[in-house]
């Protein structure tokens, strides 16, 4: 263990100072999601367009649409409502070809079902991946109060029902973060690792640790150690960037967390025996770049997988980064935890394959 | 030192297709040596040594090292050994004071600050002790490898070419240090193409030359076996004198304007001097030459070694 921790604490020092090899790592993936971030968010604080259409056209669903408009909430954006015909076909097209914030339906029968002391559902319509979604909710909450407290209604009978649209106003962040994760643990696991080994042949540094009594899966280990600990500052920067700058909508789920181990120890694995076959720092960068690359750009990352022409889906299928991808998208934005355990279970059995496979071939001895 | 063999290797060989790098060589160390393998860049110092060092895997023949076979279980002995190999280079980004910490903790050895900093002083480079590793000019990175070799604090060092890059004055101390080592009961194989070095510091040198072994001795053994007999330069004789010289019957050689006088077996230069002057031979002054290893050297192998390489 000791070994262990002082090849650790020796590789930590170099790293961090290599100043260049951590920009890359980390700065890299974080120069995507603010770029992606930028080009994808509104401002920081959007403006409210709200669509409201009145099926009831009674004197209390007027009302309702004056306390509406006169609730004011402490908001620093600009929050406006517009009026629709009733013959309008409301639905997501419509919302997000207008580029509004959603839509408030006042269903016909709502003077009759509060006057029959029977509750009457409002439909709204939000997008709850958008920072937008919270003003929205409270304003028609503060709304129905001040509309259930007047003489002329004096009972709660207002709910909401919300359905859920997708108006793409942060559709791509909130599916390109994940894709990030697992392209910042591939970039850092696979590539620099890759010449990281290749380094240490030319330089010679596995004849002198082949001379002490480190040995070799206690090296291997320690790298992987440190390249958690990378991908775990990594990761929690990319958070702190894409959901708490850019207001993206993905969460951390145990799932999650295993796929960022098992991709660590996957990618590492790959870039460990690339660097060992290569032996020569350009070699091994060579190698991993045309291995990293098409991966980058085939995985699913950047495009969804179903916009791929069908041969290049088959293609995908071969990348260990597909599976990554996709499992964290699934855990992390869809909440689908089974398509992602299947994700995991790839990567899982990949990385033990080629994390033996790493054992075995890396030698330190020469011919 | 004792008579315990350290090291046992017999029949080794290393081959590379047609190419034998090493070619059958037997030798053993004893505990509290400093052996020498002297020969040419290319002669298989280095591919013995590594072998040796678990490094490389022999062709054939058997290597023991503390009576373990080191093809079979390198591993059990690593702790005992400390290496310094031919093409070091350190840790570029470690400081000298880091990288021993870092090799303490592969040896399981506890380090204080200033056990760091006695190791440095014995290495002379305490002074660089805050410049990280890849700043250190070349002879200055070779001192901090042998700092790395002798952190475990190894019953046997293998110092492959421990000098190469240093200065005069830093090669003398390292002399000096590693004798020290040997007077501790440290055994110490070292690699080297200096001759003076060889003759200085070796209880025993194994001469190599293309892959295999010229010879084996001490230096004074091999000097007075294979170094040539002593000789004498005698200065500012004139045309008369060398007429006398040669007359005299004296073994003896022109060396440009002077002559050398070759000294026979049981004579001392004071018999010399004496036959000289009954001779009536003239002359301003002469200078006295002791063979060395070098000359022992140049008649095993046909050539000295200048920087590194056979010069004939």
């Amino acid at each position: 263990m000791s070994r262990i921790t002082a090849d650790l604490k020796a590789f930590a020092i170099q790293y961090l100072r290599n100043p260049f090899g951590a920009a890359f790592s980390i700065g890299f993936p974080l120069l995507l999601v603010i770029c992606f971030g930028a080009m994808f968010s509104p401002s920081a604080t959007p403006d409210v367009h709200l669509l409201i259409q009145d099926l009831d056209g009674t004197p209390m669903s007027e009302q309702f649409i004056d306390t509406l408009n006169q609730t004011t909430i402490s908001y620093s954006g600009t929050f406006e409502t517009y009026m629709t015909e009733p013959t309008y076909d409301m639905n997501e097209s419509v919302l997000q070809e207008h580029e509004l914030s959603g839509a408030i339906v006042i269903p016909a029968g709502f003077e009759a079902q509060i006057s029959g002391n029977q509750s009457v559902d409002i439909i709204v319509f939000l997008d709850e991946s958008s920072s937008t979604d919270g003003v929205i909710l409270e304003n028609v909450d503060t709304a129905i109060v001040t509309f259930e407290a007047s003489s002329s209604v004096s009972g709660q009978y207002v709910s909401i029902t919300i359905t859920e649209i997708d108006n793409g106003e942060f559709n791509f962040l909130n599916f390109f973060l994940p894709g990030i994760i697992a392209l910042t643990i591939m970039l850092n696991c696979l590539m620099i690792l890759a010449s990281l080994m290749a380094d240490y042949w030319s330089h010679g540094y596995f004849k002198i640790l082949k001379t002490t009594p480190l040995k070799k899966w206690e090296w291997v280990l320690s790298k992987l150690i440190w390249y958690l600990v990378v991908m775990a500052v990594a990761i929690l920067l990319l958070f702190v960037v894409g959901v708490g700058l850019f207001g993206a909508n993905v969460t951390i789920t145990p799932i999650a967390i295993a796929l960022i181990v098992a991709g660590t120890l996957l990618f590492s694995s790959i870039g460990m025996i690339i660097g060992a076959l290569a032996k020569h720092t350009d070699t091994a960068a060579g190698i991993s770049q045309a291995i990293g690359q098409p991966m980058m750009f085939l995985s699913g990352i950047f495009w969804q997988l179903e916009e791929f022409p069908p041969i290049m889906q088959t293609i995908s299928k071969f990348f260990p980064l597909t599976y990554l991808g996709a499992g964290l998208r699934a855990t992390m934005l869809e909440g689908n935890d089974i398509l992602a355990l299947e994700n995991l279970a790839v990567v899982v059995v990949l990385a033990v394959v080629f994390f033996i496979l790493a054992v075995k071939l890396i030698k330190w001895k020469e011919k | 030192m004792s008579n315990e063999s350290i090291i046992t290797v017999t029949e080794l060989k290393k081959h590379y297709g047609d190419i034998k790098a090493v070619d059958g060589v037997s030798f053993d160390v004893k505990r509290g040596q400093i052996f020498s393998c002297l020969g040419p860049n290319g002669a298989g110092k280095t591919t013995t040594v590594e072998m040796m060092e678990g490094l490389r895997t022999p062709t054939s023949g058997k290597i023991e090292i503390f009576g373990v076979d080191v093809t079979q279980d390198y591993a059990s002995i690593r702790h005992r050994v400390g290496v310094l190999p031919q093409d070091f280079i350190p840790f570029e980004r470690l400081k000298a004071p880091e990288a021993i910490a870092y090799f303490a903790g592969l040896y399981g050895k506890e380090m204080t600050k200033d056990d760091v900093n006695k190791l440095l002083e014995t290495v002379e480079l305490v002074h660089r002790k805050d410049v990280i590793a890849k700043k250190l000019s070349g002879g200055e990175k070779r001192k901090l490898g042998i700092a790395l070799a002798l952190v475990g604090e190894p019953d046997l060092l293998f110092l492959d070419e421990p000098t190469t890059g240093l200065d005069a004055q830093a090669r003398r101390n390292l002399w000096g240090l590693l004798e020290n080592l040997r007077d501790e009961g440290r055994t110490i194989l070292l690699t080297t193409h200096y001759l003076d070095e060889a003759e200085k510091l070796s209880d025993e040198v194994f001469v190599m030359h293309k892959g295999k072994e010229i010879a084996r001795a001490s230096p004074q053994k091999l000097i007075e076996q294979y170094g040539g007999k002593r000789s004498m330069i005698i200065h500012g004789c004139d045309a008369e004198s060398i007429q006398k010289l040669e007359a005299s019957g004296f073994s003896m050689e022109r060396v440009q304007k002077d002559v050398k006088l070759f000294i026979g077996e049981g004579e001392s230069v004071r018999d010399i001097v004496r036959r000289l002057d009954s001779s009536d031979i003239l002359y301003t002054d002469f200078t006295t030459n002791e063979p060395t290893l070098e000359d022992a050297f140049i008649n095993l192998v046909g050539g000295t070694i200048v920087s590194g390489e056979l010069s004939k």
